[in-house]
């Protein structure tokens, strides 16, 4: 029988593997991917918890409340890469390192 | 092994397996589309949990709206010297450390947490439910993530046209 455990095992694994994009990764669009993940760990957390613990359904609510931020998110960050890769000529984190472009 | 489990085993495989491609793969348009099969996993697994209506928004949103964004982001700030992704050799192995780390941490958690279980036949509310909470119990949140999805969708097009 699926349990509890089993889904938290994997939005744990999701979580620590979006973690990782956002530590490692460069590229704005990878890290951008990674927070992506972690979204999506959180939102698979609050279904599971809604399914399996007696909170009502107040689970499935947030994990709505978290995918219409995740797309607010994508958004706003899509316009923000533009910029960037507009005035300095790259997607890399590293690079974008003065304020007042 | 039931019918659940089989379908449980497979779409976690596909979400993890996928996810790794996501953060280890060396050309970013790949990373993009396996990011694609992470999103349907997790609708899968959604699915499972009897919450189809969320399976339903993730394909749509997550799927049809924020992976065509990423991969648009991909395309058009692709140029030749950066479409493969350096990582740095210190930094990584610090980045995986952490990772490893709180791996282990949340797996000590969740197996010594004695978790309140629910009766194993509550059924999900479905569209209605969550369409009669978020017109009740949810309604301030509710108004302040419209105003937020109004702000930001008005910021983007600003940021994304304006002349510099």
């Amino acid at each position: 029988m699926i349990g509890l455990t089993h889904y938290l095992v994997v939005s744990g694994l999701l979580f620590a593997l979006g973690l990782t994009a956002v530590m490692i990764r460069k590229n704005v669009v990878a890290i951008l991917m990674g927070v992506e993940l972690i979204f999506n760990a959180a939102a698979l957390n609050f279904v599971v918890f809604s399914r399996f613990v007696p909170t009502g359904a107040a689970g499935e609510v947030t994990a709505i409340f978290i995918i219409v931020l995740a797309v607010a998110e994508a958004a706003v960050a899509l316009a923000i890469v533009l910029n960037l890769y507009k005035q300095f000529g790259s997607a890399n984190v590293d690079e974008a390192d003065i304020m007042k472009g | 092994m039931t019918w659940e489990a089989l379908i449980f085993y497979v779409a976690a495989a596909v979400t993890v397996v996928s996810a790794v491609a996501v953060v280890f793969s060396r050309k970013l348009i790949n990373a993009g589309f396996a990011l694609l099969a992470t999103f349907g996993g997790v609708a899968t697994l959604y699915g499972l949990l009897g919450a189809s209506f969320l399976a339903g928004v993730q394909v749509l949103l997550y799927i049809g709206g924020v992976l065509v964004l990423l991969l648009f982001a991909i395309i058009l700030t692709r140029d030749a010297e950066h479409a493969r992704i350096s990582m740095t050799g210190t930094q990584r192995v610090l980045g995986l450390v952490v990772a490893a780390g709180t791996v282990v941490v949340l797996l000590l958690v969740l197996s010594g947490t004695d978790w309140m279980m629910r009766t194993p036949d509550y059924a999900s509310p479905g569209p209605k439910g969550i369409g009669r909470l978020f017109m009740s119990d949810f309604i301030l949140p509710f108004e302040a993530i419209s105003l937020l999805l109004l702000i930001a969708l008005l910021g983007a097009a600003y940021m994304a046209r304006r002349k510099t």
